[in-house]
């Protein structure tokens, strides 16, 4: 009994991962048309589809090769179809975010049940309508891939690589010549090693942040990647392999030089990063790799390619689709996002590493399952294209949410209390966050027929692109400042609402964070830190002690008033500290009557410009309702100083 | 974890601190004289005859004068001299022992309609005289059948229970059948003596095997507080126990009178856990004597900047009061946040949160405050409010817990439910919270841990009540909703839901168009059934799975019956009842 007991409850307890995803559970899981019947051909006939292929952030200021390329992503060419199968193989590697060596599973992978997300994994049959709308989609011509192309084809060094070139141009403009025929003529032979040249090993150095003891310097460590050239000098990889890095080189698949890199954009939240370089000359005529359009199918064959465990020599494995699902991306921790897994193995190293299907990129090799075999996962391209086109404007901008979360109308006494008719249309609003791009726009109990004109289904589905996805998908296709509109019922008027896309306010705090220096305050001893996943992690707090601070933080708009919550995470013994008891892990909430609105406002409280102007005592408030800290401030500047030499604390703050 | 460890805490009621009683012989002394010794000589007086007294209560619960007297008698005030093993009459000890056997069985407050695992334990019991057996409380708890037998086994009789106090922990049993009382021809019945403190030398009495005397000399070491506050003597035995004990409702005896009552042993140290004489008294004398709530929380004043701060002076001790909850005995005192607890009825406290007991010796100001007076009594509290002290006198109750929102679910008590078409209603109960805490290996949902700020404002809306939405069961009623369990049910068709037994009613209040809508605290916020499919649903589950889907006494005003011991329970409950007389409280909260 107690079993079932333990059951029940856990599933219900929410999860503060996803928050929008509440709605998830009931509607079905995704469905993988196994089939995939349509024929590719069709496909591309339609040719374009919208969407920018490959275009590498062409819009980067500093890309060398072309500033054409910025704008556009150009349609790519859809590629031609699966049904041809390339070998591939992947090599997933686990961004465990501690230490990049290699080392087994993505921490977060088995955590969190998967989202039913699904987006197609077959083709997309419905092209045209492109979900990010207003992304402008550049004109069709791409020059970066164009110019790579050229290259490719200048200096055919070896047949291989003609071959591969010749294919290219066909490729990558418009019209792609029946997609059947052309992957079998690639495949298994020669030529598609051509596109290996393109490929690298990335070496890094890395400095892993403390968060335990915010002052210190962290560890230095090593790691590899792989990566593969989408540009002239720039090179994609995951932001797993260059998080934390001090130094990048890269080390071309011909020969044994190290290139210095220096990383462009990383996306954490979707493990995705652009590197690049100053020195091209090891990769004249080498071709970019270019992405395939459509999502492969199950059971299409596809070969991973990298640089595992160590080795110098490139490394190619091969293996199916076995699955397309959105899943937690280990990297960021608490983000979810497609993904398709592999049987092809993926070992550290490989991380970041093309997956091949024929001669054309399906997707990154990013996570591997430890306590699985053969479950590889790969970035596929539609966060791989989402990322490349976030970035064409010079800056990531991370995720969008709705911020809202839906609630199934499948209930007919439900249905009936909003006045619907017993057909399966509509979602309810079942939640909004405060400071959201939902905010102001959605009420709970809206009920939400058509979101951009698509129908909502009761189970809070939509037909995007030919797939039954979850309405979230929406925002997993969007960028800052995209236009949603919701048709709605309120109160059982039609009317219609548009909500302007971002981030919602406060998730860093329950993502990993990289690249950064722990921020932290020392006072009288007590260390202060931002309540963030990073610092629980270090200090092993369980983020479920926080629920309603969080939850008033992310979801209640906490976080449009204050910058952190802030929590005591150590104390420094020292006399004038000796006798508080038991202070960590309490949030703070006051000090000296005034509450705390972040850690920058937490110092300026705690070290005023004028010390004499302390009051004879500093009172620190906790969250708790447990006594206050009384520090005496008459005794606090000579105890500070006499700290900071004692524990190595070199700075009173780091904000 | 700090923080929902520190709800729990909160939601069992805790952190709020009570009183206990101390006997009315006892007490007087108290005053001023902290030492142990001198208590002796002075707490002397009223012993001997004290036992017999305590009769207040109609239920014959003190020991038979008639058989008292067959004692042999007390040698009075110097009872505290040490006695050496044997040196008294050398009567059978084992005729003042029986072994009281418990079968029992409380429900399961996930599933409210059944009950968990059935446990037995034994249990020993001390005779009192007059059918009356004297046994830890335990034994009483949610039990389904209870068992009186001879020490050697030979005769075993079933029995029932004529009072129990949880907060003391202990219980009265008899024979469930008049004619069984026979069972207590040719045993001797234990006299009441006076309490123990540190440093006293006593006597373990006992058996081998239930079938030869043992005697064991035993001392007071140091005293402790139990786990749900209340003071307990420490006691070490010179010997190892013998075998056949079972360890609670031993009888610890000076002057072959009954000093204290066994609730633990540790076979390493050789030392026991005891019930003190004066509580024991309190038990036989009063009906209710339960520990009072006060309602604050506190925490120590340990840290000298901390003390300058509050103006104490240098070396004075006390309890800083981090809050006091509202309706609680404290607020009506006017005990406020912030204030310094630094006396007890003249015990000062100390540095560390202690007062020197005459009987206790050095013990934390928390089980003084909960276990030296039984609600209905007064405490004097000296504070220091800004550098000045006051005095207040504080009426002890239960307040506390008795007005909290989160009611207190009684073991043993069937709990109230009601299942519709699938879904499960509770009122929300410290207990039930506790549960879902272990079942979830230490979380509590958001809905529940949100409750603690919104209280005030749900007063204020007239709730005595919670109700919770604990459980979905699938059915076609519930489809969709699988995922909406665990929050609190705040209105019915529009209206504030007050207390179960009102929900009740709103509930089955016939709607116009057939349909029941329940707001709750947790998206989508809005959950509607329709009443002729839950009716459908209901016959489903009644015939499948769950043969009663309201728990009988759904409408029973809770705030009042719940809470307060049920009074007329003890004389005539059967085997199987247990009275619910006190009501756990728990540890006092202090950081």
């Amino acid at each position: 009994m107690m079993k079932t007991a333990t059951a029940v409850i856990l599933a219900a307890l929410p999860t503060l991962a996803n928050p929008p995803t509440d709605t998830a559970p009931l509607s079905g899981t995704p469905q993988i048309p196994a089939g995939a019947a349509e024929a590719p051909a069709d496909l591309s006939g339609k040719a374009p589809t919208p969407k920018p292929p490959i275009a590498p952030p062409a819009g980067s200021p500093s890309s060398p090769s072309s500033p054409s390329a910025a704008q556009a992503p150009q349609p790519a060419p859809q590629s031609t179809n699966p049904t041809a199968q390339a070998p591939q193989e992947q090599t997933p590697q686990e961004p465990s975010p501690e230490a990049r060596t290699p080392q087994g599973a993505p921490p977060a992978a088995q955590a969190q049940p998967p989202t039913p997300q699904t987006n197609g994994q077959a083709n997309q049959a419905t092209p045209p309508d492109t979900p990010s709308g207003d992304r402008a989609a550049p004109p069709p011509e791409s020059p970066v891939l164009q110019a790579s192309v050229a290259e490719a084809s200048d200096a055919p060094t070896s047949p291989e690589l003609s071959s591969t070139a010749a294919q290219a141009p066909g490729t990558t403009d418009q019209a792609r010549p029946a997609p059947t025929a052309s992957p079998q003529q690639t495949a298994d032979t020669g030529d598609l090693t051509a596109a290996y040249r393109g490929i690298v090993k990335i070496e890094v150095a890395i400095r892993m942040p403390d968060y335990s003891r915010p002052w210190m310097t962290g560890r230095y460590g090593t790691g590899n990647g792989t990566g593969f050239m989408v540009d002239k000098g720039l090179f994609m990889t995951n932001a797993h392999v260059v998080a934390n890095t001090e130094r990048i080189y890269l080390s071309p698949y011909t020969d044994a030089r190290k290139i210095p890199a220096r990383v462009k954009f990383v996306a954490h939240d979707c493990d995705l990063a652009l590197v690049e370089i100053d020195d091209t000359s090891a990769f004249e005529g080498v071709p970019c790799l270019q992405f395939s359009d459509n999502l492969p199918r199950l059971e299409d064959t596809v070969r991973a390619i990298g640089y595992p465990i160590g080795g110098s020599r490139l490394s190619v494995t091969r293996g199916i689709v076995s699955r397309i699902d959105a899943i937690p991306y280990s990297h960021p921790r608490n983000e979810m996002h497609m993904a398709v897994q592999i049987d092809a193995a993926v070992n550290p190293g490989n991380s970041g590493g093309p997956i091949l299907m024929g001669n054309k990129v399906v997707g990154v090799a990013f996570q591997g399952l430890t306590n699985a075999n053969a479950t590889g996962y790969m970035i596929p391209t539609p966060v791989i294209k989402r990322f490349l086109k976030d970035v064409s404007d010079g800056r990531y901008d991370e995720y969008v949410d709705l911020g809202a979360s839906f609630f199934p109308l499948e209930n007919e006494a439900l249905r009936r209390h909003y006045g619907l008719p017993q057909t399966p249309v509509g979602v309810v609003v079942g939640e909004v966050l405060q400071g959201s791009s939902a905010d102001g726009v959605l009420q709970v109990g809206d009920v939400v027929l058509a979101v951009d004109g698509l129908p909502v289904d009761s189970s809070a589905m939509i037909i995007l692109e030919g797939q039954r996805v979850q309405l979230e998908e929406l925002a997993e296709r969007a960028f800052k400042g995209d236009q949603v509109t919701f048709s709605i019922l309120r109160q059982g008027e039609p009317m219609t609402v548009t909500a302007t896309l971002r981030s919602l306010p406060g998730k860093d705090i329950n993502l990993y964070a990289y690249d950064r220096q722990p921020r932290y305050v020392q006072f009288a001893g007590l260390i202060f830190q931002p309540l963030n996943l990073n610092v629980a992690l270090a200090h092993k707090l369980d983020m479920k002690n926080f629920l309603v601070e969080l939850d008033k933080f992310i979801h209640r708009g906490g976080a449009v008033v204050k910058d952190d919550l802030v929590i005591i995470t150590d104390i420094l013994k020292d006399e004038v500290n000796a006798r508080l008891g038991q202070v960590t892990n309490n949030l703070v909430t006051k000090v000296n009557g005034v509450e705390v609105k972040g850690l920058r406002h937490l110092y300026e409280l705690l070290y005023p410009e004028d010390p004499d102007a302390r009051p004879p005592y500093t009172v620190i408030e906790l969250s708790g309702k447990g006594r206050p800290i009384v520090i005496d401030n008459a005794t606090v500047e000579s105890a500070n100083a006499r700290i900071s030499g004692n524990y190595g604390v070199n700075a009173p703050a780091r904000l | 974890m700090k923080t929902s460890a520190y709800m729990v805490l909160l939601l069992t009621g805790l952190a709020l601190t009570a009183c206990k009683p101390t006997p009315r012989t006892a007490h007087e002394k108290h005053d001023t004289s902290p030492r142990d010794t001198d208590q002796e000589t002075a707490s002397a007086p009223a012993t001997p005859g004290s036992p017999a007294t305590p009769n207040t209560s109609g239920e014959a619960i003190s020991p038979d004068s008639r058989e008292a007297a067959i004692q042999p008698p007390t040698p009075g005030a110097t009872g505290s001299e040490i006695v050496p093993p044997g040196g008294q009459e050398q009567t059978d000890t084992t005729l003042c022992l029986l072994e009281v056997a418990a079968t029992h069985q409380d429900y399961n407050l996930l599933r409210p309609w059944e009950k968990d695992a059935v446990s037995e334990d034994r249990y020993m019991g001390v005779y009192l005289g007059n059918g009356k057996v004297l046994t830890y409380g335990d034994a009483a708890e949610a039990a389904t059948y209870l068992e009186l037998r001879l020490p050697d086994g030979s005769q075993a009789v079933p029995a029932k229970v004529l009072r129990y106090n949880k907060d003391l922990n202990l219980a009265l049993l008899t024979t469930a059948h008049e004619a069984d009382l026979s069972l207590f021809d040719g045993r001797r019945p234990l006299e009441l003596g006076k309490a123990l403190a540190v440093g006293a030398q006593a006597e373990f009495l006992g058996s081998v095997r239930g079938v030869s005397p043992a005697r064991i000399p035993v001392t007071v070491e140091n005293s402790d507080s139990g786990p749900d506050g209340m003071l307990s003597l420490k006691l070490k035995a010179a010997a190892p126990i013998p075998s056949g004990n079972n360890s609670q409702g031993l009888p610890i005896v000076q002057d072959g009178k009954l000093c204290a009552l066994t609730s633990d042993y540790d076979q390493d140290t050789l030392t026991f856990s005891a019930i003190n004489a004066e509580l024991i008294e309190r038990f036989l004398t009063l009906e209710h004597a339960q520990a009072p709530t006060l309602g604050i929380r506190f925490s120590e004043v340990d840290d000298p900047v901390f003390r300058r701060y509050l103006k104490l002076d240098e070396h004075q001790g006390g309890l800083y009061i981090c809050d006091v909850l509202d309706d609680s005995a404290a607020q009506s005192a006017g005990l406020q946040k912030g204030d310094v607890l630094t006396a007890i009825d003249d015990m000062p406290i100390d540095t560390q949160g202690r007062c020197k007991h005459p009987l206790y010796g050095t013990i934390d100001a928390a089980s003084v405050l909960r276990s030296s007076k039984p609600v209905g009594e007064h405490l004097t509290l000296t504070i220091c409010r800004n550098g000045e002290q006051l005095t207040l006198p504080v009426a002890l109750n239960r307040d506390a817990l008795e007005h909290h929102l989160i009611g207190q679910q009684q073991t043993g008590e069937q709990p109230r439910y009601i299942v519709y078409g699938g879904l499960l209603f509770q009122p929300l109960t410290a207990q039930y919270l506790e549960t879902v805490l272990q079942a979830s290996r230490g979380s509590l949902p958001l809905q529940f841990l949100e409750i603690e700020d919104r209280m005030p404002a749900m007063k204020a809306e007239g709730r005595k009540e919670l109700i919770a939405l604990t459980l979905v069961i699938p059915t076609p009623a519930t489809l969709s909703y699988e995922e909406c369990g665990f929050c609190l049910v705040e209105k019915v068709n529009g209206q504030v839901c007050t207390d179960f037994g009102q929900f009740a009613e709103l509930l089955d209040e016939p709607t116009d168009d057939g349909l029941v809508t329940l707001s709750t605290n947790k998206p989508p916020y809005t959950l509607v059934v329709d009443r002729h499919m839950v009716e459908t649903c209901n016959k489903a589950l009644q015939k499948q799975a769950i043969p009663q889907l309201r728990s009988p006494d759904v409408r029973r005003q809770p705030g009042e019956a719940a809470p307060s011991p049920s009074s007329g329970q003890s004389a005539d409950a059967g085997p199987a009842n247990q009275p619910d007389t006190g009501e756990s409280a728990a540890a006092p909260a202090a950081s």
